[in-house]
């Protein structure tokens, strides 16, 4: 890195872009320097990363929570009220037995946000209503019927040698920090899915830890696994995995995440 | 998890997302921006309540006038700043906000943020590792970036000069690097 480039990124300014402190005319400077040099550009991520790490733990002033805004630009959109827990008016008019129905899974959805996401999307028109709610109760399902066929306990793989040394074997990191870190043995054809536990936090009595696989955007169970067991065989898994994601749950798993925290994830690269 | 993508990939999936009116489009920029955004209003407002207001109106600003975005003038970030201090600029010119904020801005603001306690839950171990960052150079952060404060306003309320302020907020940006 040349004098130049090493003063300018010294000089404080990139900080200051990433703090949106900058006049328009001195971000565009700052885009057109990052635009010619990757080292700038590679400088601002590595701040705005910092810095979104940092706001998650602040104890600042906090902007209006995501479901605000959200709501406030569906009532702008729509010019009427938005299905929340409590049954809108016109739909309490032409289906009030509907609307209460999902206020109640809506309820049940708890920290599910794709599913949270979903439902707050529906409109008051009834028969978008009735297609939609369809669609969401048909997931759900579809997530407890997935979720009672994988109750079977994983099993304990005697000797891992043959699956670790498998090329034919999608191979999945599936991580977060230096406290969690999982492979996943993924094979494309059989769907047998092996998971090796490299580090994992020790959960406590009351929790188990389990592996959800990403498919067509739902969550969907993979399977509830032990701690302490290296490798392990779960249940196959079929179907266009795009990603596997491990939540701590109560003992015995759930058919959705209940969890907000995620202990790793790591997508499916074929 | 934890990783941010680049700038340009968060960009472009962002003005599809916005092309689409899909609300992930939303919570995206929630995820990734909220925080500058919010910050830069607040500088600008100098009230929490009033930047709470003033932050919701700018995302519908966003999600509604996105088609106006022009990529020569400069990237989709600072367009979406550009919207943010517009309409908090907006907001000071309203007589609402005069009569709400003019003799006790400052203390209000501050008695807020001082009495405020930390986000509980998933967010502890971040908390843990931002304790291990100096004092003076958490201060800092906090001020720039999460209060509100110019780097004139922490040079002068810190007794420390402008260059030392952007040299330590540098310094603890690249620390808290290195613990992530």
């Amino acid at each position: 890195m040349n004098d130049d480039l090493k003063a300018y990124i010294e000089s404080g300014v990139l900080e200051m872009y990433a703090g949106g402190m900058l006049s328009d005319d001195e971000n565009r400077e700052v885009e057109q320097m990052a635009a010619r040099y990757p080292e700038i550009k590679a400088e601002i991520d590595a701040i705005r990363s910092s810095l979104v790490t940092f706001a998650l733990a602040s104890d600042g002033p906090r902007p209006p929570s995501l479901d605000q805004v959200l709501t406030h630009i569906r009532h702008a959109d729509s010019g009427s009220r938005v299905l929340g827990l409590a049954p809108a008016p016109a739909v309490a008019r032409t289906n009030w037995l509907l609307a209460a129905v999902l206020a109640a899974l809506a309820l049940s959805l708890g920290m599910n946000f794709w599913q949270r996401f979903a439902l707050k999307r529906l409109e008051i028109n009834n028969e978008q209503l009735q297609a939609q709610y369809q669609e969401v109760k048909a997931r759900e399902e579809y997530a407890v019927r997935q979720h009672n066929a994988r109750l079977l306990p994983p099993q304990t793989v005697a000797n891992p040698m043959p699956v670790l040394r498998d090329p034919s074997y999608t191979h999945v990191e599936v991580t977060k920090d230096t406290a969690s870190d999982i492979t996943l043995y993924w094979h494309p054809e059989t769907h047998a899915l092996y998971l090796h536990i490299h580090k994992l936090p020790v959960p406590s009595e009351e929790h188990q830890y389990q592996l959800w696989a990403v498919i067509d955007g739902v969550w969907v169970s993979a399977g509830i696994f032990n701690h302490n067991t290296s490798l392990q065989r779960l249940p196959v898994l079929e179907g266009k995995v795009m990603s596997f994601a491990v939540t701590l749950e109560p003992k015995g798993g759930s058919p959705l995440p209940t969890q907000k925290r995620v202990f790793a994830q790591g997508s499916v690269k074929i | 998890v934890g990783q941010i993508a680049s700038r340009e990939s968060t960009e472009q999936t962002l003005l599809d997302l916005l092309a689409r009116q899909d609300e992930a489009a939303i919570r995206l920029i929630y995820e990734q921006y909220a925080g500058i955004l919010f910050n830069t209003i607040l500088r600008i407002v100098r009230d929490e309540n009033s930047a709470q207001d003033v932050f919701q109106e700018s995302m519908l600003r966003i999600w509604r006038k996105h088609g106006t975005y022009d990529p020569a003038r400069g990237s989709f970030f600072t367009w979406m700043l550009s919207v943010c201090k517009h309409a908090a600029i907006d907001m000071t010119r309203t007589g609402a906000y005069k009569r709400r904020n003019q003799p006790e801005l400052e203390e209000k603001h501050m008695s807020k943020a001082e009495n405020r306690s930390a986000p509980e839950g998933e967010n502890s171990h971040l908390r843990e590792m931002i304790n291990l960052l100096p004092e003076k150079q958490k201060t800092l952060i906090d001020m720039a970036y999460f209060h509100g404060y110019t780097h004139e306003e922490i040079s002068i309320s810190l007794s420390i000069p402008l260059g030392t302020v952007k040299t330590r907020i540098r310094s603890a940006l690249i620390y808290l690097r290195s613990l992530l």
